[in-house]
């Protein structure tokens, strides 16, 4: 319950910073939300409400925001979030996938496809800690995968990874 | 520039003065760098051994447990499954169109202590270890008969194995059985190349082997024809469960909603966990153990850096007179100061370079026999920047340290002057 509370905290501090776009280096910071697109109903993790009528934003529902912002394609892009580490050998992270909030707790749904960005690094970088929220730099594709199935997503080649600092 | 080449030179033969103390005290301290070098390397080691087991994998799906429970019996062929999942489910999910490939599982049998796993051809196809290195063989080809096994490098090595002997499978996990299949003796075909994973202590048969050794086909006189066993048979021998599968995705991007799916299915308690996520779990419940390495051996040294302060600390009564002598030829305090701390140094950057070289020539010696008794390859290396960190901290340390007898011979030099007195 705790990590719940923290990753609905953290999802809140995300969608702040997300507001204020900052440029750092030539990297431009992205907020989550701009990563839906255009006509998207607002993402809002609420855990005032009941689960239920949080749910159909993410599932199976017909809402389901689908579908990505093209004109992010070959962005140098910023953007926070928390690793779900795919590819692991010893300290080296080679690809993970960053979501807006913490997935450990099982009431919600996963985020939908256009909330989670494919990060793929050719060198393998360093995280001190997979469980702490980070920021990431790479130049974003944001091409679909699969189109057929539905599953376009984004795959940002990345960069660098620092731990956010709050 | 010249002042300190003299302080060195004076500092070198004071200590080959006295070369047994100064070499004690190098050896205690080389033998405490030595034992934190060596547990940095061989935590760096074993993690990436461990989370080099299994590679591009996306989900792996079993019975409804705990996903660090999944994770080592499905992979790491530690512990138990705690129950298996029905083949229908398993093609429930296998047949879905984000789903790129399977791999099935299918545990419980053993060959002489090494576990037998079930599987498909999809295994030497999609298994990936070590950045996503594919399976090689070293002798032989896959199973293609129900009565065909392909063996891990350590089983082959351990039990002798070539390519066409015949092998008894027994019930059971245990390193024997006193229920053997006898029925169904299964014949390798193939010897896999070393992986330094669990992969290297598997016996793998097709899922109608582990079918047939277990619903009575194996008795019927058909087995006992070489020939008999062909594919068209293995339809007869659909397996009716399996114990886990591992999942590629079309596009990673859809982990989670496979995983959703999966763990919401109706039909039967399903559990799909991400192997990296999973790792890194278990991982940080071993970093205790590695912190607590880490600790004890830090420890260790602050004791040789401390017999290091002794050491000099003693000798400084009976080194009175070096000192005086040093003064009447014209040597200022200042200098009897520098003397002792450059000594400290000295001794303390011999001593962690040498406990440096120690820990990898013990390792480098020590590799074939780590890989022969615990299957774990310890990869070389060499000194890396963490042996560099070691070496300036400790020596810096033993600087610092040396500051309070380097304090006292200050003091002594200014109250003796040239007369001792002893």
């Amino acid at each position: 319950m705790k990590s719940f509370f923290a990753g609905g905290i953290a999802a809140l501090l995300l969608g702040l910073g997300a507001t204020a776009i900052a440029t750092e280096g030539s990297y431009r910071e992205v907020g989550w939300d701009e990563l839906l697109p255009e006509g998207t109903p607002e993402l809002v993790v609420d855990h005032s409400q009941p689960v239920d009528q949080v749910q159909p934003l993410f599932g199976d529902a017909p809402q389901l925001p689908t579908g990505i912002v093209a004109e992010l394609n070959n962005q140098k892009i910023k953007i926070p979030g928390f690793i779900v580490p795919l590819d692991v050998s010893g300290d080296d992270i080679s690809s993970f996938l960053l979501v807006p909030y913490f997935g450990a707790c099982i009431h919600l749904p996963p985020p939908p496809p256009n909330q989670i960005v494919y990060v793929v690094f050719e060198k393998p970088v360093q995280v001190e800690s997979i469980w702490e929220p980070v920021w990431v730099t790479g130049t974003m594709m944001a091409e679909g995968h699969r189109s057929n199935i539905g599953e376009a997503g984004y795959t940002l080649l990345g960069n660098d990874v620092e731990i956010y600092e709050y | 520039m010249s002042r300190l080449r003299l302080l060195f030179s004076l500092a070198t033969r004071s200590l080959a003065n006295r070369r047994l103390t100064a070499l004690l005290t190098v050896l205690s301290i080389a033998v405490s760098v030595a034992l934190v070098v060596g547990v940095d390397r061989v935590r760096t080691e074993a993690k990436r051994s461990f989370t080099n087991t299994i590679s591009g994998a996306d989900l792996i799906v079993g019975a409804r447990s705990g996903p660090l429970n999944l994770l080592l019996y499905s992979v790491f062929r530690i512990g138990d499954p705690t129950n298996n999942v029905s083949y229908d489910a398993y093609l429930d999910v296998a047949a879905r169109d984000d789903v790129a490939w399977t791999i099935p599982i299918s545990l419980g049998d053993s060959h002489r202590g090494f576990r037998v796993m079930g599987t498909t051809d999809a295994y030497f196809e999609h298994y990936r270890y070590a950045d996503r290195r594919p399976l090689e063989f070293l002798a032989g080809e896959r199973f293609v008969n129900v009565n065909h096994a392909v063996v891990g490098a350590d089983v082959a090595r351990a039990l002798g194995y070539s390519v066409g002997d015949d092998i008894i499978v027994s019930h059971g996990i245990g390193a024997t059985s006193f229920q053997d299949h006898l029925e169904l003796p299964f014949q390798v075909t193939g010897i896999l190349a070393r992986t330094g994973t669990p992969v290297d202590r598997t016996v793998h048969v097709t899922l109608a082997g582990i079918e047939a050794i277990h619903n009575g086909w194996a008795r019927t006189p058909a087995a006992r024809e070489p020939l008999a066993a062909t594919i068209a048979e293995q339809a007869a021998l659909r397996p009716q469960s399996i114990t886990a599968y591992i999942v590629g995705m079309e596009s990673r991007i859809g982990i989670f909603t496979l995983q959703r799916w999966v763990n919401e299915y109706d039909e039967e308690p399903l559990m799909a966990i991400v192997p990296g996520v999973t790792l890194s779990q278990l991982w940080g419940l071993v970093g205790i153990a590695e912190t607590a390495l880490f600790a004890v051996s830090g420890f260790v040294v602050l004791g040789g850096l401390i017999g290091l302060l002794t050491t000099l600390l003693t000798s400084l009564n009976e080194r009175r007179r070096e000192m005086a002598v040093l003064r009447s030829i014209g040597a200022g305090r200042g200098l009897v100061f520098a003397l002792l701390i450059v000594e400290a140094g000295i001794l303390a950057f011999i001593a962690a370079l040498a406990g440096s070289a120690l820990i990898h020539g013990i390792l480098g010696f020590a590799r074939p026999f780590i890989l022969e008794e615990f299957g774990f390859y310890l990869a070389g290396g060499g000194p890396g920047l963490f042996d560099a960190t070691v070496i300036v901290v400790v020596t810096l340390a033993a600087v610092i340290l040396a500051a309070l007898p380097a304090w006292r011979a200050y003091r002594y030099s200014l109250a003796d002057g040239l007369t001792v007195r002893t």
